[in-house]
């Protein structure tokens, strides 16, 4: 270590930035791949992906506007009801 | 009758007291007052000046060494557990059963902007080297970028002890100065549209997958950076502990009573290596002057990792939380909220920040590793 010169220094921080984006890209990637495991049958993997706003209330039927106002108000979760198919189906053809 | 009584004076402190200690605990006042008044990191800083009080009021024995028969003093007892690296490692312990790792699950993502906000780590490390201090001295200097106080307190010890309590401080009160440091440099490195971006609400994390989480984290990381396993494995096993829901009242321990007693030890402790012989020098004003230099680069390079990703996804991504990067849960994540809603009234990205912040307790550890494991 008496040796140890800045260009060292220079050669650990590269050195260490690397491993350190190396070690969370592949804990990322690892994250991603238990997620597509595990909702596997995706109840939970495609609620949120798109936003609820009131453009998207609209475009739902009654029922459909009772619960997802419950969602907002947190009194239930969405992954509880298998309207997503239905819903996504729904804002594209108002779109 | 004279001399027992000249034999009394002798064991008088006051008349022992030297002005190295009369300053010293000048600064331990300034920072229970810091502490107590103005509420800079209370846990930590009323032990951290306490202990710094004690030990440099004069004749008090608290940190010597047991010699033959006689015994040590308390605190140098206690302080086994910091130099031995025992207590940082079970603060993550608890931290981990403490928190959700469901914002980062939900958006893996961002915990590409924990690894760029560490980057200040390596930035001052060099900086460190090129004022003089031995790599060791600069590694440990360096982590303090990551504003994690555990994980500077176990890579100080590990590294440079005698550096301890100058590191210590600095990172705890840098970390107190969060929403002072950060906010200037979010500003200055983002455009007001940028700032205004709303993010897509969450998706819900399922329970397995907040289990699988901790063992899957703690299988790679430690893999990949052995060093890391002290820091790593603890906060991961507090995490399983958490999520596994089997065992509660392990949960509240670790949440509340452990956490607690753990940090009383760890802050008395560091407190009490600040002798003023050791403190008062120019490497002090060194790891000052680093370690906002590290603070500041750490949540730049996490803001302008921010601005790359925002680019990449067509502005879906707030730039702001890459600044949430650097750790210090959940200080940074608050920042980046209230920023946030200054900017647009609507914008809720607390939870958004939530990944990138824990993430950066990861990779602040990791980076622990690296740096243990090149320059020990």
């Amino acid at each position: 270590m008496d040796q140890f010169t800045l260009m060292d220094g220079i050669n650990l921080a590269i050195i260490g930035i690397v491993v350190v984006f190396s070690v969370l890209l592949l804990l990322m990637i690892a994250i991603e791949l238990t997620a597509k495991l595990v909702n596997r049958k995706g109840e939970t993997s495609q609620v949120g992906k798109e936003r609820i706003t009131a453009k998207n209330v609209q475009s739902v039927d009654k029922q459909h506007v009772a619960i997802i106002t419950a969602v907002l108000n947190q009194e239930v979760n969405l992954k509880d009801y298998h309207i997503k198919v239905t819903r996504k189906k729904e804002v594209k053809k108002n779109d | 009758m004279i001399e027992a009584f000249s034999e009394f004076v002798s064991t008088i402190g006051l008349f022992s007291f030297t002005f190295k200690q009369f300053i010293m605990v000048i600064v331990s006042l300034v920072f229970l007052y810091l502490s107590i008044r103005k509420g800079y990191e209370p846990y930590l800083l009323i032990p951290i000046s306490f202990g710094m009080l004690l030990v440099n009021l004069p004749l008090t024995d608290l940190m010597s060494i047991p010699v033959d028969q006689s015994n040590g003093g308390l605190l140098y007892y206690l302080y086994q557990g910091t130099s031995l690296g025992i207590y940082p490692p079970l603060i993550f312990l608890c931290l981990g059963a403490a928190t959700d790792f469901g914002p980062l699950i939900a958006n893996p993502k961002t915990i590409l902007l924990g690894g760029a906000a560490q980057i200040g780590i390596f930035l001052a490390f060099f900086g460190a080297l090129a004022l003089n201090m031995t790599p060791q001295e600069a590694g440990a200097i360096g982590i303090i970028g990551g504003a994690d106080g555990p994980t500077a307190i176990f890579l100080s010890t590990q590294l440079a002890p005698h550096l301890l309590s100058a590191i210590a401080l600095a990172a705890y009160s840098y970390m107190a100065l969060v929403p002072i440091i950060q906010p200037p440099i979010i500003r200055l490195l983002t455009t007001e549209a940028e700032r205004k971006i709303e993010m897509v609400q969450l998706r819900d994390v399922s329970k397995t997958e907040k289990i699988v989480f901790p063992i899957m984290t703690t299988i790679f990381v430690v893999l990949l950076v052995p060093s890391s396993a002290p820091l790593i494995g603890m906060l991961m096993l507090g995490n399983l502990i958490k999520e596994s829901g089997r065992v509660p009242q392990l949960t509240d321990t670790l949440q509340h009573s452990f956490m607690y007693i753990i940090t009383i030890l760890l802050g008395i402790t560091v407190g009490a290596k600040a002798d003023g012989n050791l403190l008062l020098t120019a490497d002090t004003l060194i790891i000052f002057a680093m370690g906002v230099f590290a603070f500041a680069m750490g949540t730049a390079s996490g803001v302008l990792m921010g601005k790359l990703m925002s680019k990449l996804s067509h502005g879906k991504i707030n730039p702001m939380i890459g600044a949430a990067g650097v750790s210090a849960v959940p200080m940074a994540a608050r920042v980046v909220q209230k920023e946030g809603q200054k900017a647009n009234p609507s914008n809720y990205l607390l939870m958004h920040a939530m990944g990138p912040n824990v993430a950066g307790v990861i990779g602040s550890a990791v980076c622990a590793g690296i740096l243990l494991s090149y320059l020990s």
